[in-house]
C-alpha cells in the first residue's frame, strides 16, 4: 500500500506511533503560555528549541521552566508500568484531575506535616488517598504503603495524567512500546502480571461489546513468540479455560448472583509483538473496532490512513482492511484519546 | 504456589473493580475494593504474593478509583467511604498463632490462676451492681480478677465509672491496693477485669475488696488450688495455610448463623477460594474447598453459590463436613432450641504453651445474651487480631467446645484487649450458647502442629454462694 509506513517491507512493522496524529496543548511556562506537542512518538517543546541544554542548566542550579520540567517527567515515566495501572483504559475514560489539584496535592505534602500553605481537610485527605497513602486505624496516622510508588513518582504520574486523554493515551502507548522490545524479554517475564493486566483490561473493554460479551468474560495473556497472537473463543462456559474452577472465580466477581455466564469466554493471547501492535498501535489510536471489525494489528500506517488486520466476527479469519480516520480535519483526535476510523473503499 | 498467577489474578481482579467505575457503577466499584484487598491479604497470607506487592496493587486500584470517582468533580473523596487498608499490618506476618508476639516483660514468666466465684455488691447513689469475681490471674507483672457485673442501670454506666472505680483492696498485712476496673459494658451487663495495682507479692494469702464507704467486703483466698482440668496434647492437622484460610471463612459463616450476629466476610468465600486455587495454593481436590462448598450448600449462603455450583458439577470434591460443624448446623436447623444456661462458672485453667502462646481460661458467663468464655493470653499477637480479611484472629485457629450433652459450640471472638507487654484479655462467645445442666466441657484449642484438648468440670455459681 503506497504511502503507509511499514508496507511492502518484509518483516518490518510500522513505527508504533504511525496511526496516531500529533497532539498539542498549551501550558503556563513562567509568565507565558507555551505549546507542548506530541508527534512521532516524542514530546517536543516548540518554544524551547534547546530543551536539553535548559534541563542541564536547570539541574546545575539555573532557572527551571515548566515546559522542560514536564518533558523530563515524561521521559522519566516513558516505561513506568504504574502509568498503565492508573492511566486511561479507553479514550472515554475520563481522569478528572487538574493541575490546580496537583498543586494542592503537592502543597498538602507539607500541610500534612502541619506546615506550609493552608489547605482544607478534604484537600489533604484527597491528596493522601490519591498519592497512595492509607490511614492506619492502629496508629491513627496516615502512612505510605511499603513498596508502593514513591509519593514524588505518583505526583509526577498525576501531573502527566492531568495533561488530558490525548496525552494520556499516547503516554500509555509509549510505555507499551517501551516494554515490547526484544531486549526486554527478561523484564517482561518479571513483570508479566502487570503487563497482562494492562492488556487484558483494555482488550476486555474494547472487544467485549464487539463480541457480545460482558467485559468480565474476556481475558488476555502475554507470550513470547512471533506475530501478534491469537484469539480463542471457548463457547462451553462450564469447561472453558477461564470458567473452570479455579479461574471462574473471577467471573464470580462479575456475576456474583448468577451461575455460569452465557456466551463463553474470549481469550486474547498476545505475543510480544502484540503488546506493541495492539496496545500501542491499535488501542491508543482508537482503532480497536472499526465498522464492526475487531482490529488485531496495524500492518502499515501513516495517519490518517492505516492498513490493519481485523476480524469480522468470532470464529472468522483475520482479513486485511484499509481504514482512514473519519474526519482528520476536525481535530477530535488531538483533543481526545483516539480518532474515529472507517473502512476505506 | 504460583506467584505469577497469584499476582496476575489480583491485578485482573483490581481491573474488574476499576471497570465498575468506568461503567458508571461507582457504588459497585467502591464495594469491590475491600474484596480486592481481602484477596490480596489472603494471597499474601499463604505466601503467594509479596505483601508489599499486594499492597502496591491495591493502592494503585484505590488511586485509580479516586481519579475516576472523585477527582475534578467537586465530590468528597469516595475512598473515605471505604474501610481503610490495614493490609500492611496484616501482611506483616503469617496468621497469628504462627507468629506469637514476644514481649520481654512477661514472656518468660509463668501464669497462675485461682478460682474465686464470689459476689461483690456495689451501691452508690446512682446504681447498684452485682459483681461476680470469677478468678484471679497472676503473671510476673500483674494481677487481675475476671469479673462479670450486672447493674440496675443501662449504658452509659460502665466499669470506668463509679462505683466500680471506688473499690480498693487490702491484704493480710494491711497493705492497700488500687483496683482499676475495665472491660466491655453494654446495657447493664459487663464482662471485665479488676486490675490490682501494685501486684500483690507472691505468697499473699488473701485480699479483701472494699467498695466505696468500706461497709461491706469480700475476702478472696489467693491460695485456692486451680481447677481440676485435664489437658491433653494431640497432633494437629497437617499445616495447610490455604486450607486453613478457607476453614477460617467457614468459621465466619458458622459464627454468623446465630440470630443477631452476622458473618463478617462470608460474602468473600467465592473470591477467596478462587484466588487461592488460581495461585496454586489449593491443590486440586482440596478437602478444604469441599468443606467450604458443602457448608455453603447446607446454609444456602448466596455468596457461595459459585462454589456450590462447582461442587455440584464435581469440580470441587464432595467431602463430609466435620462433626462439630454438623453439630452447630443441626442446632440452628431445629425449630426449638433448648433453654440456655444462666449463671457464672469460675475457671482457672492454665494451658500449656501452644505455638508460643499461653492461654488461661478464667470463667464462663451465661446470660440472656449468650454464653461467654473469658480468657487471658500471653504472647497473642495484637496487631492482626482483625486482619484485612475482616477475620478475627480466632477463625484462623478456631476453638471448639463440646459440652456434656454432646453439643458442639464454636468460639467466636467477642472482644480482645491488649494490655501491654505481651498480655491480652479476650472474651469468646460460644455459638450456640450452652444449654442448661452442662456439667463438663471439652475445649479444643488448635495450634499449628498440635492441638490441646482440655476437659473441664463445671461448677455454676449461684448468687447465694457469694456475697456478704
Amino acid at each position: 500500500v503506497t504511502g503507509l509506513d511499514g508496507a511492502g517491507q518484509a518483516g518490518q512493522q510500522p513505527p508504533w506511533w504511525a496511526a496516531l496524529p500529533p497532539a498539542e496543548m498549551e501550558i503556563t511556562c513562567g509568565q507565558a503560555r507555551h505549546t507542548i506537542r506530541w508527534a512521532d512518538g516524542e514530546l517536543v517543546l516548540p518554544a524551547h528549541p534547546d530543551a536539553e541544554a535548559e534541563l542541564i542548566l536547570g539541574a546545575l542550579g539555573g532557572d527551571k521552566c515548566e515546559c522542560t520540567e514536564l518533558a523530563a517527567v515524561w521521559r522519566r515515566h516513558h516505561d513506568d508500568l504504574a502509568l498503565l495501572a492508573l492511566g486511561p483504559r479507553s479514550a472515554a475514560d475520563e481522569i478528572g484531575i487538574t493541575w490546580d489539584e496537583i498543586s494542592t496535592v503537592s502543597s498538602s505534602k507539607w500541610a500534612f506535616g502541619l506546615q506550609g500553605p493552608a489547605v482544607s481537610a478534604r484537600d489533604v485527605r484527597r491528596a493522601l488517598t490519591t498519592t497512595g497513602l492509607a490511614y492506619s486505624p492502629l496508629t491513627g496516622q496516615w502512612a505510605a504503603p511499603p513498596g508502593g510508588v514513591p509519593e514524588s513518582g505518583r505526583l509526577e504520574l498525576l501531573t502527566l495524567l492531568a495533561l488530558g486523554p490525548a496525552f494520556g493515551m499516547r503516554l500509555a502507548a509509549t510505555v507499551a512500546a517501551a516494554w515490547s522490545g526484544a531486549a526486554r524479554a527478561a523484564d517482561r517475564a518479571a513483570n508479566r502480571p502487570a503487563l497482562t493486566a494492562a492488556l487484558a483490561s483494555r482488550f476486555a473493554l474494547a472487544a467485549g461489546a464487539w463480541a457480545g460479551m460482558e467485559a468480565g468474560q474476556l481475558t488476555a495473556s502475554l507470550h513470547e513468540g512471533p506475530g501478534w497472537g491469537s484469539l480463542e473463543h471457548t463457547g462451553q462456559a462450564a469447561s472453558g479455560p477461564a470458567s473452570s474452577y479455579p479461574e471462574g472465580g473471577l467471573a464470580n466477581g462479575a456475576y456474583p448472583d448468577a451461575g455460569w455466564p452465557e456466551g463463553g469466554w474470549l481469550d486474547g493471547k498476545f505475543q510480544r509483538g502484540g503488546l506493541r501492535a495492539w496496545l500501542a498501535q491499535v488501542w491508543a489510536a482508537g482503532l480497536t473496532v472499526v465498522e464492526g471489525h475487531l482490529v488485531l494489528a496495524v500492518q502499515a500506517a501513516r495517519w490518517p490512513a492505516a492498513e490493519v488486520l481485523a476480524l469480522r466476527g468470532l470464529g472468522g479469519t483475520p482479513v486485511t482492511l484499509q481504514v482512514r480516520a473519519a474526519d482528520p480535519a476536525a481535530g477530535d483526535a488531538a483533543r481526545s484519546g483516539g480518532s474515529r476510523w472507517q473502512v476505506a473503499g | 504456589v504460583d506467584t505469577e498467577r497469584a499476582e496476575t489474578w489480583l491485578r485482573l481482579m483490581a481491573e474488574a473493580g476499576l471497570r465498575r467505575a468506568l461503567q458508571s457503577e461507582p457504588d459497585a466499584a467502591l464495594a469491590y475494593l475491600p474484596r480486592v484487598r481481602a484477596v490480596a491479604a489472603a494471597l499474601a497470607a499463604v505466601g503467594a504474593i509479596e505483601p508489599e506487592r499486594a499492597a502496591a496493587i491495591t493502592g494503585d486500584l484505590a488511586a485509580a478509583l479516586e481519579l475516576r470517582l472523585g477527582a475534578g468533580r467537586g465530590k468528597p473523596p469516595p475512598l473515605a467511604q471505604v474501610p481503610p487498608a490495614s493490609l500492611v499490618a496484616f501482611a506483616a506476618g503469617p496468621p497469628p498463632s504462627l507468629a506469637p508476639r514476644r514481649g520481654p516483660a512477661e514472656r518468660s514468666g509463668e501464669m497462675h490462676a485461682v478460682p474465686v466465684g464470689q459476689m461483690l455488691v456495689l451501691r452508690d447513689e446512682y446504681m447498684t451492681a452485682d459483681v461476680w469475681v470469677l478468678s484471679l490471674v497472676r503473671t510476673p507483672g500483674r494481677a487481675l480478677f475476671t469479673v462479670s457485673a450486672r447493674t440496675n442501670a443501662a449504658s452509659p454506666f460502665g466499669l470506668h465509672l463509679p462505683p466500680f472505680t471506688r473499690i480498693h483492696a487490702v491484704d493480710h498485712r494491711g497493705n492497700s491496693y488500687r483496683v482499676r476496673p475495665y472491660g466491655r459494658h453494654a446495657m447493664g451487663e459487663t464482662i471485665g477485669w479488676l486490675s490490682i495495682q501494685p501486684r500483690p507479692p507472691t505468697g499473699t494469702p488473701w485480699l479483701e475488696f472494699y467498695p466505696a464507704g468500706g461497709k461491706s467486703c469480700i475476702r478472696v483466698d489467693l491460695a485456692t488450688p486451680a481447677g481440676t482440668a485435664r489437658v491433653a496434647a494431640e497432633p494437629g492437622a497437617p499445616d495447610d495455610p490455604a486450607g486453613r484460610l478457607l476453614d477460617a471463612a467457614a468459621m465466619d459463616l458458622l459464627g454468623g448463623l446465630e440470630p443477631g450476629h452476622h458473618a463478617g466476610h462470608g460474602h468473600l468465600t467465592g473470591y477467596l477460594a478462587a484466588a487461592l486455587a488460581a495461585a496454586g495454593a489449593l491443590p486440586p481436590g482440596s478437602p478444604a474447598a469441599g468443606r467450604l462448598a458443602g457448608l455453603c450448600q447446607r446454609t444456602g449462603a448466596t455468596a457461595g453459590r459459585r462454589l456450590v455450583a462447582a461442587l455440584e458439577v464435581g469440580i470441587i470434591p464432595a467431602v463430609e463436613l466435620p462433626a462439630p460443624w454438623t453439630s452447630v448446623l443441626t442446632y440452628f436447623g431445629r425449630r426449638h432450641w433448648p433453654p440456655a444456661q444462666q449463671g457464672v462458672a469460675p475457671l482457672a485453667v492454665v494451658l500449656p504453651e501452644l505455638d508460643g502462646i499461653r492461654f488461661l481460661l478464667t470463667g464462663l458467663i451465661a446470660d440472656a445474651d449468650g454464653t461467654r468464655l473469658s480468657v487471658a493470653a500471653l504472647g497473642l499477637p495484637h496487631s492482626d487480631h482483625h486482619d484485612e480479611l475482616t477475620m478475627p484472629w480466632i477463625h484462623w485457629f478456631p476453638w471448639w467446645v463440646k459440652d456434656s450433652s454432646g453439643q458442639c459450640h464454636l468460639a467466636e471472638l467477642d472482644s480482645l484487649r491488649a494490655e501491654g507487654g505481651d498480655f491480652s484479655v479476650l472474651v469468646l462467645r460460644l455459638v450456640p450458647p450452652l444449654p442448661r445442666s452442662v456439667t463438663r466441657l471439652e475445649v479444643i484449642v488448635p495450634g499449628k502442629a498440635v492441638r490441646l484438648r482440655v476437659t473441664i468440670p463445671l461448677s455454676w455459681a449461684q448468687p447465694q454462694d457469694g456475697g456478704q
